[in-house]
Parts: structure tokens; C-alpha cells; sequence
């Protein structure tokens, strides 16, 4: 093979290789980072015992809402499927951080790593003490704090900028910590618990001020 | 010189099979959900501005009518799909577009913004006092798209997904129901011809793969702030029609991912619209009632691909 042939074969290379490439979707390329990112999150935070399960990726879509100002949003779908448990786990990505996970049991009961309280109240703190080890977050500390003292249901405990709203539905109870700004809400943590489990969890610290000027 | 044309030849003939595949998978996508409607309606009327939201809500309902058509058209996941908000939401279009779809379609989805009013109805023997309807394009004192009438123009049962933005007809005591001659009264028995779908479908989904949207007691304006930054009502019905479009994702999905968007809470089940939200009583000047918006049937149908899921 002459230099001239391997000059046209490498081209030729070339552009079935970037055809090919062209088609696949943009999040394709970060979706393996985002499932470690999220099944990390699952066993360390939620103490999921992801190995128990056939995890499947239902795909991830990119957008750049006004509201963010342009930093990426990436949206997804896992379902976990076990022996005895599926679960349905929706995520958001924010600017690359995991901004919003939500998991619905759709059959039987998840398996865990730990046993887990019945309590929602330690249910809340164990949950934010692994989310402060996950992120290596001292920040967390304060939030940690505030749930130190009896938390009655549908209240609100106010410690220095810090507040802790807690409410029980017919549907869940829910943990809200929220910095506050001369009386306006800023960021915070949420997180909320469904018949005994893990249901939802947001983090808007890193871009709430950016909602503000939307 | 003749290996090196054979070469490029065969390299030339890989790309174009590649490139054929991967435009035939594309298109193959498009093709598997050729039988779905996604139909808008939405009256002009937005009159009164303490009990209708006045002209900035007719404004919104327009630019996010046509905001939620423009998303599912985009995806072409519906083959028939059609915005007719504003002076195409007239009664005998409706009726005959109820029709059409039946006919015509295996998965109907619809969306209607606008009002509710009660009615009388002209058909012999009908034992259920009032009926239930919407308002067309002119609204108040005009013709109204009649509940019966709708039902009338049913024939394969395919309206799937029906979500009404309107007061009143997610309660319990609004749906409805179908008496032995086939007459019909409510918005949900009379748009899918039922009257057994469960009344909690975001917890409890019923596995019917049908599902109805609609409020209880007051609906909340599209120009409501959520509370949260800068998002309004508009905004969530906006992002939930988004989400929903996404491959596999369930009509609870979206409730959830356009809650939380919109909302301080993570879920559809922690924020006012499922918890409750109070809206001012207009039968009691300076009081306020709690309203909901109920998801009823099944929370997990999928509307991506022109619900082909079902």
C-alpha cells in the first residue's frame, strides 16, 4: 500500500468515524459519569444496595433553561431492577452537580445496606450526615444542628439565617432547610420520605440566587 | 491504482451503510407512533379578573398553549397534532374533532384551559338535573361545549390522557356518570367513557394506562408565582407537557420533574398542588378554600411516543 492509498483510507476512516459520532446524542457522552454520579448517591446517601440490582439508563436529555442562565441542565431516568424490588430514579444535574433525586418503589420493598429507622425525624438526620460525608460538605453541619432539638410535625425552627420547615402530609414528610436573607428565602436542602422510604431529595444552594434574577 | 479505487470504493460503500442505518433507526422512531392525537383547546375568555385572571391570564394561556404545542410538535411523536386554542375552540368543532380522533387514532391526548359552568340539557328522560361544561372561544353566555356531547361523539374510546385545566371537574363528586341509555354527564365520563379510574393515580397508579387531570374545586391561574424564584403555573404546565414527552417517562415523572423545577419541594407530592393551595371564594367575599389538582387513573402512562406505551 502506497503513502497515497493510506492517505485515502485514513480519510475515508476519518469521515465514516465522525459520521458516526455525529449521531450520538450529546448527553450519550456524559450519562456513564451521571449513573456513577447517581447509584453513588443511592448506596452512600440513600444506603441502596445498588449491587442488588440490574440497573438501565432510559436515557438522558441536555437543556440550558433561560432561568439557569445558560448553565446546563441534565435530566434522566434509571430503573433499578431486583428480585424482589424495582425502583424508578429520576435525576437533575445542575451546572454538573447533582441538584434533584427522586425514587419511587414501583414493586415489593428496597433493599438497603443498613437496617433503616422508622422514624422519619432519624430517618432525616442520618440522611443529611451521609449527604455531608458524600459532598465533604462542612456547610451541612448547621443544617445537621438545627434537627439536634425536637422537631414537631408541621413546624418551622428558625437557628440564626438557617430554617428548618418540617411538614407531614397524607403523602410524605417532608424536611426543608432553607437559608433565609433578610426574610426572603435562598437556597437549601430538601428532602422528603414516602410510606417509610427515601422519596425525594433537592439541593438548590449552588444556583437559587440565579432563580432570583430570572 | 486499482486496489486504491477498490479500497475507496468499499470505505465509501461502509460509510454509506453506516450512515443509511443510522438514518433509518432515526426514522424508524418517528414511524412507531403514527396513530396518536395531541389536541389543545382553551377559550378567549378571560373577562372578569378577580375569578379569570383578566387579560395577562388570557395572554399567558395563549403563549403557553401554544408553547406546549410547539414541544410536542417538535418531538413528532404525535402525528396529528393541533393547537386550536382561541377561536377554533368552538362546540361543533370540538364534537367533531372528539370524532375524528376516534376514528381516526388509537391514543388521543387533550389539553384544555379555561372554565367551567353548569348547564341544562334537552335530551328526553335525562335524570341528571345539571350538566357540566366548558367554555368555547367566546365564553360566558355563549354556546358551551356540553359534557353529553362530547360522549356522544365517542366511538373507540381513545381519549387516553385528558388533562382540563378548569375548575372543578378532578373532584370526586364532578366525574360523573353514564346512565343505561349511554347518557353521560362530568368531564371524565364523558370524555373516556368511565367512571372507574382511581381517585389518587399520582400514589396509587391503577395500571388502566388512562388518565385524567383535572381540579378540584378552583384551578389555579397560569400567572400564579409557585412561590419559588420567578415560576408561575404557566410554567409547570409548560415543563410538565416537556417532561412527559421524554421516552419513558410517566405521567408522575413529569408531574414530579416540573414540581420540582417550580417549586421549593422536590415532588409533585409535597408541593401545594398536591397538598393543597387556597384560592379566594367567590360565594364568601375575603374567604378561601383549598383546591387541588387531582391525577386520576394512571400515573404511570407514558405520553412519549404518542403514548404508544399503551
Amino acid at each position: 500500500m502506497n503513502l497515497r492509498t493510506k492517505k485515502v483510507c485514513l480519510f475515508l476512516i476519518f469521515i465514516v468515524a465522525s459520521a458516526a459520532f455525529a449521531y450520538l446524542p450529546a448527553a450519550y457522552l456524559t450519562e456513564n459519569s451521571n449513573a456513577d454520579e447517581v447509584l453513588l448517591f443511592l448506596e452512600e446517601v440513600v444506603r441502596i444496595d445498588v449491587s442488588k440490582y440490574d440497573v438501565t439508563s432510559l436515557g438522558t436529555s441536555v437543556t440550558y433553561p433561560d432561568w439557569l442562565n445558560g448553565l446546563p441542565q441534565v435530566t434522566g431516568k434509571y430503573t433499578l431492577d431486583g428480585e424482589t424490588s424495582k425502583l424508578d430514579v429520576l435525576f437533575k444535574f445542575r451546572s454538573g452537580t447533582l441538584s434533584w433525586c427522586l425514587m419511587r418503589v414501583m414493586e415489593g420493598s428496597p433493599h438497603y445496606l443498613d437496617v433503616q429507622s422508622g422514624n422519619t425525624g432519624y430517618m432525616a438526620k442520618d440522611f443529611l450526615e451521609r449527604y455531608q460525608d458524600y459532598l465533604g460538605d462542612s456547610e451541612l453541619e448547621a443544617m445537621r444542628n438545627i434537627l439536634d432539638g425536637k422537631v414537631a410535625d408541621n413546624s418551622t425552627t428558625t437557628l440564626g439565617n438557617l430554617k428548618l420547615t418540617m411538614s407531614v402530609t397524607s403523602f410524605s414528610s417532608c424536611f426543608d432547610w432553607r437559608y433565609t436573607l433578610e426574610g426572603t428565602d435562598c437556597g437549601g436542602v430538601d428532602v422528603s420520605f414516602h410510606n417509610g422510604h427515601f422519596y425525594a431529595f433537592g439541593d438548590d444552594r449552588q444556583y437559587y440566587p440565579i432563580v432570583i434574577t430570572k | 491504482m486499482k486496489k486504491t479505487v477498490a479500497l475507496a470504493f468499499c470505505m465509501l460503500l461502509l460509510f454509506v451503510l453506516v450512515f443509511s442505518f443510522l438514518i433509518m433507526s432515526i426514522d424508524n422512531e418517528a414511524d412507531s407512533h403514527r396513530d396518536s392525537a395531541f389536541i389543545i383547546w382553551g377559550t378567549l375568555d378571560y373577562a372578569n379578573e378577580t375569578h379569570m385572571g383578566g387579560e395577562p391570564e388570557r395572554d399567558a394561556s395563549r403563549n403557553i398553549c401554544d408553547s406546549i404545542y410547539c414541544l410536542v410538535f417538535d418531538t413528532q411523536q404525535y402525528v396529528y397534532c393541533n393547537n386550536f386554542w382561541g377561536n377554533d375552540t368552538q362546540p361543533n368543532q370540538v364534537y367533531g374533532n372528539v370524532s375524528y380522533c376516534e376514528e381516526n387514532y388509537n391514543f388521543t391526548a387533550i389539553f384544555y384551559k379555561g372554565h367551567s359552568i353548569g348547564a341544562n340539557c334537552d335530551v328526553e328522560g335525562c335524570e341528571f338535573g345539571e350538566h357540566w361544561t366548558l367554555y368555547a372561544a367566546e365564553g360566558y353566555k355563549h354556546e358551551y361545549i356540553l359534557d353529553y356531547l362530547i360522549h356522544d361523539s365517542l366511538s373507540s374510546i381513545n381519549h387516553d390522557f385528558v388533562f382540563l385545566w378548569t375548575c372543578g371537574y378532578g373532584a370526586e363528586d364532578m366525574i360523573g356518570e353514564i346512565d343505561k341509555n349511554g347518557h353521560s354527564v362530568g368531564m371524565m365520563a364523558s370524555w373516556m367513557n368511565t367512571t372507574d379510574l382511581e381517585a389518587d393515580g399520582y400514589a396509587t397508579s391503577d395500571g388502566s394506562q388512562r388518565c385524567f387531570i383535572g381540579f378540584d374545586i378552583y384551578s389555579i391561574f397560569f400567572i400564579t408565582k409557585t412561590g419559588y424564584g420567578d415560576f408561575n403555573y404557566g410554567d409547570f404546565a409548560s415543563l410538565f407537557f416537556e417532561y412527559a414527552m421524554i421516552k419513558d417517562w410517566t405521567v408522575n415523572d413529569a408531574l414530579d420533574a416540573a414540581a420540582e423545577e417550580t417549586h421549593l419541594q422536590s415532588s409533585f407530592g409535597d408541593c401545594q398542588l398536591y397538598t393543597g393551595y387556597l384560592m379566594p371564594d367567590p360565594h364568601g367575599p375575603g374567604d378561601y378554600v383549598t383546591c387541588y389538582m387531582r391525577i386520576w387513573g394512571d400515573g404511570n402512562l407514558k405520553l412519549g411516543e404518542g403514548g404508544v406505551g399503551k
